[in-house]
């Protein structure tokens, strides 16, 4: 059985393919523009709920009591 | 200070890639020190050519995600070849589960369908791999990457994340395996 396992080694591996590195540069790059539009909207995600709670807190208050919570304090 | 990128070890070009946004000149100097290594690893585990280029872009891919995960607990060759094995051994449980997925009609039908096989390697008799087949997936890895490849016990077990004498032990009992369902060969 040794004998035989020994035969893999004899057998031969192909090159990989000629366009190899130009297709994982291409594939890495790809990857980088998702990864930054992801980035990208998640951080816009957070950064427009900062921006607009009050618009948004105002907004879930009046649809719930039906009233704008500047108008009390004025 | 520029790095000697020829002259520098894994580790510090691993380093060095990790520092860099994009596929800098760290990072493709590591795809050209690894290339004919990871090749090589998926070219055996996969014994086809198309499945070996589309694992073996995974495999850099995942080092380009991870560049910055290396902890530096084992060498940086040792990490690179166990995602080379970890892909390799996904992509052929997924293409098995797909097979088998496939595999609606009559088995007649499905071997009729299937391409013949496009790169049995050179000098090696159809009979041993479709042996190998017949072990589970990391005892065949184990076997191919030992005999096929050279693979020192100590370097198979860092790569399978298992002691030396558990390595050794799964190498003899999975040729004992081979030899009690093949006791011909």
């Amino acid at each position: 059985m040794e004998d035989f396992l020994e035969q893999l080694a004899e057998s031969d591996v192909r090159e990989p393919p000629p366009d190899f590195n130009r297709r994982l540069h291409q594939r890495v790059n790809r990857t980088l523009v998702v990864q930054q539009i992801v980035d990208f909207l998640v951080g816009a995600i957070v950064w427009s709920a900062a921006h607009f709670f009050r618009a948004t807190f105002a907004w879930l208050l009046f649809t719930v009591t039906g009233r704008f919570p500047d108008r009390d304090r004025r | 200070m520029a790095l000697d990128l020829v002259h520098c070890t894994d580790e510090q070009l691993a380093a060095e890639a990790a520092r860099e946004s994009s596929d800098g000149p760290a990072f493709v100097a590591l795809v050209e020190r690894f290339r004919a290594r990871v090749w090589r690893i998926c070219f055996r585990l996969l014994d086809n050519e198309q499945d070996a280029a589309d694992a073996a872009q995974e495999v850099f891919l995942r080092l380009f995600l991870h560049r910055t995960r290396f902890a530096g607990r084992s060498k940086y060759a040792t990490w690179v070849h166990a995602i080379a094995v970890k892909t390799c051994l996904a992509m052929r449980r997924s293409r098995g589960r797909r097979r088998r997925h496939e595999n609606i009609g009559s088995e007649d039908q499905w071997e009729a369908r299937q391409p013949a096989r496009p790169s049995v390697p050179q000098g090696l008799s159809m009979d041993l791999l479709e042996m190998l087949e017949t072990l589970d997936e990391e005892d065949r890895a184990l076997l191919l990457l030992k005999y096929a490849e050279g693979y020192e016990y100590e370097e198979l077990a860092g790569i399978f994340e298992i002691s030396v004498s558990a390595c050794k032990m799964r190498i003899s009992r999975a040729r004992e395996k081979l030899q009690s369902r093949f006791p011909e060969s």
